[in-house]
């Protein structure tokens, strides 16, 4: 009974961020790995995106990422190599078309968060295990605060393990938290700026288009319910939960970087968005 | 028709869209002239009559009609095969073996297995809706309610139960809502624009709402969330209790810039206080509110769009084929028709149907709406101007929506062809999920035709059309406008636009294609300086973000259309109870008032609280005479009261050989006489002294008890000691052997018993319960480790009682080879347990079931001591050599206390060794105890069953989930011979009668307050 039934394949919802490379020209990529909750593309774009990660229903909701209905298929089904094939809002892989049927919002909004919730935030980050070198955070602090944040940034860009080395993450929170508080679009488009500056050489493809679409504006799903439970004080200590449930540390450095931005916020007073919506905290 | 079958399936149920696919499976059959597979309501069974088919009497709306007619047997046999064959494809399996869990009947036991669901949505029918609504808000989950037909105390006992949770209950009869991009219901697929101001819509109206969101899609706006309200909310009764809360949620909500509320007029009233809570807000609220005397949709949203600074476009629209166009000229004849007649508008969206009908209203003076019924159908000959809403309350019962089936627009659109009044018709086509894949299809032809054949007549009939839907919509909006289009009618994206037309041309104006709207007037609430607003602490889900799963009970085309946005559904394996009982017809009345009941969920958390505080003890050993004041002559039975004439045999054996025993008789004949007589002999329920006894539970002075006790509540109970199996009282067997054991176990064993316990202090009998749960007994039909376990602590001290030898051998030797000794041990503790949960009104929990042989008798919380009957059953299992089923009695005796409890058949999944002894097979064992989850309060840790990962027996038995699910509790039970002085004739299970439930449900209903009501 609904068109959607009707067509073949696997049924997908795609980031807000992703959404214009889908349904986009035909583009092409490859398989780089293929894990229980994620398959990761690399995509053969010089100025980007770089990367498109297929998502299992357990998997954090990354703003690259496309969630598939019906969750993964055996991984082993998708091996480093295969080639993938994007565009008109489908994923051709493998042999498997994927059709994306839907967006989710993957944009960062503005908020006004209250101070205790911003305390919680960045406690939390601090109580749990992180990805990279106190003093590697420190720095970016006190950079922030002095108005130097080239050399620590820099510093942070592909530092750490894994696909996401925290010094991303904690950047890619950075970017968030700026964006969210609507006061720093200068400094935001600058530590933008500074770390995707030859982001391919320093760092995984992967990370490189998180830090890409964080610049842009977008972040994960986790990242924007923490700035919706800090902004109305509803379920705060769950939407931290969830944040810092992804990956091994990559929450927490998520995190540490969204409470660094949305401090510089809260030292700047409250704010109105565009739209005439009164930013304060309501709890 | 030359042949036709008639039947009706009893307490089948399937969804109304499942149905229609049946109903059209048997009429595509070649030789079948009329079909109707639906759901026995009487309107159902009245379009059936008129179809000319014979209705069988006493068919109800729980069953399933099968009415197929055609030109002979052969024709009628094949479609039957066909219906049989889709029917059995669409029957969801309900046990799936060993290891894995059943699907959930009710929300509660889906939400419990899947606690991160934020939402739960619901499209049953409407009277059902109630208990399975205030099952979501209990687990604390958001609520969308499709179902229409709710009752309007449900829906605000609904609300007020959800707002105390800070809950959103969406509906019921809300069709539309969007959740962060996840379209629910009838919803568009909207853009999600990147940039620019993200609006949040309110929506007391799902076709207004899907217009406005195709409308500012169309301008380029994103639309951060639509909340549904349903029609009602913003009535004088319902006084926008979900309005508030949609309100605040997005008010809250981050990612929302912009809300507009949209809806049919409200009560002045609710209005009024909507319009305060929107002034508090942050967020700056536009209200369209469709009605007599406001603006229209389209300037609604042309308000919106110059509240955020944006530029309104040309909304879209695609004129009629030129040739085609009925206006522009007839296609064929010598003379057009009158120039002036009568307008028609066929809706399926109610508010798209209102909005025409002012808009033209203007134009033209009177248009008359909701037309009359005939038979089922709208009749609209000989009538002025008709705008009727085709997916009203009164066209929809039993039938699916006219978005999802046309076939009665279809119907309708050649009627006003024929009508030569008629000039023009205007119709709303609604795309997006849920909807109809492609409307064109059939609409276009029909259209094509419908003007045919006004031109036939020599009438020019025109034919516009309101198109509700999204550039991304699935059914390709332009490709739907063009197919429309081609047909011969105007097509506009704007409803108002499209009714200004029709208005046109009904009133003989020149009929413009676009119409320019006049300046709009739609009420704003200002621009408001910052202030903080206080919200009670909210422990809600956060259901904005999107939710990553939705637990769906209902209509299949929902969940599919979730699966359809990658969304994961949990679906509900939901089927009505089947209440066929004489009084049936008070009881789904009296479920409804008791679930409305706000005292019912405290009371029943306080009532399983109380059953699993218990802790049970063994304190002592005393004859019945001392531990009860019965006193000679004065004899206790098990069940509901019951005087001699009524009893059954294993109950009259049973007295008859207590009488012998007590020395009130010498024989049967004289026993029998003095019973009949009544002289000096007093009956009464073991239950009414505090105490329980199995099988016919006969308690007479002399014979020995246990005696529990519940030291923190200094609560009692007892129960007789058990004699064994075969010829023994309790099954109604009283030869010299029966009288001779009792005779010792009042010298011996209860004595030496007495001195035992005295000795070794109180026994802990939960804690033993708890322990022979995990290693194979289930407490009622096998009580094997629990007896070695009670002969573990007893022993030694009987050893150093200073006894002779010899007794002490016996009565080990007696309890070590009578593997049912411990029973009588679960029972008074169960009896503690069921005492304890007693008398609190509101609640619903059964404290006591039990049975004298002749009649099933439960007790309730809520109803104190009151005990509600219905005839005992005939348990079904495996029989002892030389015995068959003509041999058993009804199901008899206070051992269900086992079940009462949470432990005997409930936690039949712990005891695999005895599900072949009853019949059954290990998954089936494990199904059982699966079900019982459903129909109780809470779970007993103390009683945890290892195969089921150690979750807590399922206890507290709750009269509305029995009657919500139909699923019965599961007695495990011995059978007595039906013949006085037979004894044992075998094992089985059993359940209670549905009519001790139903006759509870009343007796509660009785009992709640008439303000709660």
């Amino acid at each position: 009974m609904v068109a959607h039934l009707d067509r073949e394949g696997v049924r997908a919802a795609a980031a807000a961020g992703n959404y214009p490379l889908i349904a986009g020209p035909l583009t092409t990529g490859v398989v780089l790995g293929s894990f229980s909750q994620a398959v990761i593309i690399g995509l053969d774009s010089a100025p980007g995106p770089w990367a498109l990660s297929l998502l299992g229903p357990l998997a954090a909701r990354v703003p690259n990422g496309v969630l598939l209905g019906g969750g993964m298929a055996d991984p082993g089904t998708h091996r480093p190599g295969d080639r993938v094939t994007i565009g008109g809002g489908e994923i051709a892989i493998g042999g498997r078309r994927i059709s994306v049927v839907r967006r989710w919002n993957s944009r960062v909004f503005r908020v006004a968060p209250g101070e205790a919730e911003v305390l919680a935030l960045t406690s939390a980050a601090a109580a749990s295990e992180r990805g990279v070198p106190l003093s590697g955070i420190t720095a970016l602090e006190r950079g922030l605060l002095a108005g130097e944040i080239a050399p620590p940034i820099r510093a942070l860009v592909g530092l750490g393990d894994g696909l996401t080395p925290g010094g991303d993450d904690v950047i890619a929170g950075l970017l968030t938290g700026l964006q969210a508080t609507g006061e720093f679009p200068d400094l935001a488009a600058e530590v933008g700026k500074i770390a995707l500056d030859r982001v391919l050489d320093q760092t995984t493809v992967l990370s490189a288009e998180l830090l890409r679409l964080a610049a842009a504006g977008h972040a994960c799903v986790e990242a924007l319910g923490v700035l919706r439970a800090v902004h109305t004080g509803h379920q705060v200590s769950d939407a931290l939960h969830r944040l810092l449930s992804i990956g091994h540390t990559s929450g927490a450095d998520l995190a540490t970087g969204l409470g660094m931005g949305l401090g510089m916020g809260l030292r700047c007073g409250r704010n109105t968005s565009r739209y005439g919506k009164a930013s304060t905290t309501t709890r | 028709m030359r042949a036709q079958h008639v039947s009706v399936r009893q307490g089948v149920y399937h969804d109304s869209v499942t149905l229609l696919r049946l109903s059209q499976t048997a009429a595509s059959t070649p030789g079948i002239s009329a079909a109707q597979v639906a759901m026995a309501t009487p309107l159902n069974l009245e379009l059936a009559a008129g179809l000319g088919f014979s209705i069988p009497a006493g068919a109800g709306p729980n069953d399933l009609l099968i009415a197929i007619g055609g030109a002979d047997d052969s024709a009628v046999n094949t479609a039957l095969a066909a219906v049989a064959t889709a029917l059995s494809a669409s029957i969801v399996p309900t046990s799936t073996g060993a290891g894995t869990t059943p699907a959930a009947r009710t929300v509660r036991a889906a939400a419990t297995a899947h606690p991160d669901a934020p939402l739960v949505l619901l499209s049953l029918p409407g009277p059902a809706v109630l208990g399975e609504a205030l099952d979501a808000i209990d687990a604390g989950r958001h609520l969308m309610i499709f179902s229409d037909n709710v009752p309007i105390a449900d829906e605000i006992a609904i609300k007020d139960a959800a707002a105390a949770g800070g809950l959103l209950v969406m509906g019921p009869d809300c069709g539309t809502a969007i959740i962060s991009g996840i379209g629910l219901g009838f919803a568009n697929v909207l853009r999600g624009h990147d940039s620019g101001p993200r609006v949040g819509v309110v929506a007391a109206s799902g076709t207004g709402a899907q217009h406005l969101t195709c409308l500012l899609d169309d301008a380029g706006v994103a639309v951060s969330h639509v909340l549904g309200l349903g029609g009602r909310d913003l009535s004088e009764a319902v006084a926008g209790r979900s309005a508030l809360t949609a309100l605040r949620m997005l008010d809250d909500d981050p990612g929302t810039d912009h809300i507009v509320l949209v809806s049919k007029p409200p009560h002045p009233a609710t209005a009024d206080a909507v319009k305060a809570l929107a002034a508090d807000l942050s967020t700056l609220v536009t209200m369209i509110m469709i009605g007599p005397g406001q603006p229209d949709i389209t300037a609604g949203a042309e308000r919106v769009l110059a509240a955020l600074g944006l530029a309104v476009p040309a909304w879209p629209h695609w004129p009629a084929s030129a040739r085609n166009d009925g206006a522009a000229g007839p296609t064929v004849g010598t003379s057009p028709g009158p120039p002036t007649g009568m307008l028609r508008g066929l809706f399926s969206g109610g508010t798209l149907a209102t909005e025409a009908t002012v808009v033209a209203g203007q134009l033209l003076g009177r248009i008359d709406s909701n037309a009359p019924l005939r038979q089922g159908l709208p009749y609209l000959t000989g009538l002025g101007h008709v705008i009727v809403d085709l997916g009203d309350d009164a066209f929809t019962v039993g039938r699916p929506h006219p978005m999802i089936d046309p076939t009665l627009r279809l119907e309708l659109l050649a009627q006003q062809a024929a009508d030569p009044a008629v000039t023009v018709v205007l119709l709303d086509v609604v795309l997006g999920l849920a909807a109809d894949p492609d409307p064109a299809g059939r609409l276009a032809p029909a259209i094509r035709g419908a003007i045919d054949a006004a031109a036939t007549m020599n009438r020019s009939l025109s034919v516009v059309i309101a198109l509700c839907g999204a550039a991304g919509d699935p059914q390709d909006r332009q490709a739907q406008a063009a197919a429309l289009a081609a047909a011969g009618a105007r097509v506009f994206a704007s409803n108002a636009a499209a009714a200004r037309a029709a208005a046109g041309i009904a009133g003989g104006a020149p009929a413009a294609d676009v119409l320019t709207v006049g300046p709009a007037a739609v009420d704003d609430t200002g621009h408001r300086p910052a202030r903080t607003v206080v919200v009670s602490t909210n422990d809600a889900p956060d259901l904005l973000s999107g939710p990553r799963e939705v637990i769906c009970a209902g209509i299949d085309l929902l969940a599919d259309a979730l699966r359809a946005q990658a969304v994961d559904v949990i679906d509900l394996d939901y089927r009505p109870a089947n209440l066929e009982t004489a009084d049936a017809a008070g009881v789904p009345a009296a479920l409804r008032t008791v679930l409305a009941d706000p005292r019912r969920s405290a009371a029943n958390a306080e009532a399983a609280r109380r059953m699993l505080a218990v802790r049970a003890k063994l304190v002592d050993v005393r004859p019945a005479g001392e531990a009860l004041g019965l006193r000679p002559g004065e004899f206790c039975h098990a069940g509901p009261p019951i005087e001699f004439g009524r009893a059954s045999g294993p109950l009259r054996g049973a007295l008859i050989g207590a009488m012998i025993f007590e020395g009130l008789a010498d024989d049967e004949a004289s026993a029998i006489a003095r019973l009949e007589s009544g002289s000096g002999i007093t009956l009464r329920p073991c239950h009414d002294r505090r105490a329980v006894g199995p099988m016919a539970g006969v308690i007479s002075p002399s014979m020995w008890l246990f005696e529990l006790a519940d030291e923190a509540t200094g609560a009692r109970s007892f129960c007789s000691l058990n004699e064994g199996l075969g010829k023994v009282l309790r099954y109604g067997a009283y030869s010299a052997e029966v009288i001779t054991r009792l005779r010792w176990m009042a010298d011996v064993l209860g004595p030496a018993l007495a001195i035992a316990v005295r000795a070794a202090g109180p026994v802990d009998i939960t804690a033993i319960i708890g322990q022979m749960v995990q290693m194979g007994d289930e407490g009622h039909n096998r009580n094997r480790a629990g007896t070695l376990m009670f002969l573990r602590e007893i022993l030694p001290a009987l050893i150093a009682s200073g006894l002779p030898p010899g007794d002490v051998a016996e009565v080990a030797r007696f309890v070590a080879g009578n593997d049912h000794f411990f029973l009588n041990l679960v029972m008074p503790a169960g009896k503690l347990m069921g005492d304890a949960a007693a008398g609190i009104p509101g609640s619903t929990v059964v404290t006591a079931m039990c049975r004298n042989g002749t009649d099933f008798g439960i007790r309730v919380s809520g109803t104190g001591d009151e005990w509600f009957t219905g005839p005992a059953l005939y348990p079904d299992g495996l029989f002892l050599a030389g015995f068959g089923p003509d041999d058993a009695n009804p199901d008899i005796g206070d051992s269900a206390i086992a079940e009462t409890m949470g432990i005997g058949g409930m936690v039949m999944a712990t005891a695999p060794a005895i599900v072949r002894f009853v019949g059954g097979s290990v998954p089936d064992a494990l199904a059982v105890t699966g079900r019982m989850y459903e129909i109780t309060e809470t779970e007993n840790p103390a009683f945890a069953v290892p195969i089921l990962e150690f979750r807590g027996a399922p206890t507290g038995i709750d009269v509305t989930r029995v009657l919500r699910t139909g699923i019965l509790p599961q007695i495990n039970t011995g059978m007595a011979g039906r013949i006085p002085g037979t004894g044992q004739v075998g094992a089985g299970l059993v359940t209670p009668p549905m009519d001790c439930f139903t006759a509870a449900i009343q007796g509660l209903a009785a009992q709640v307050p008439a303000t709660q009501c």
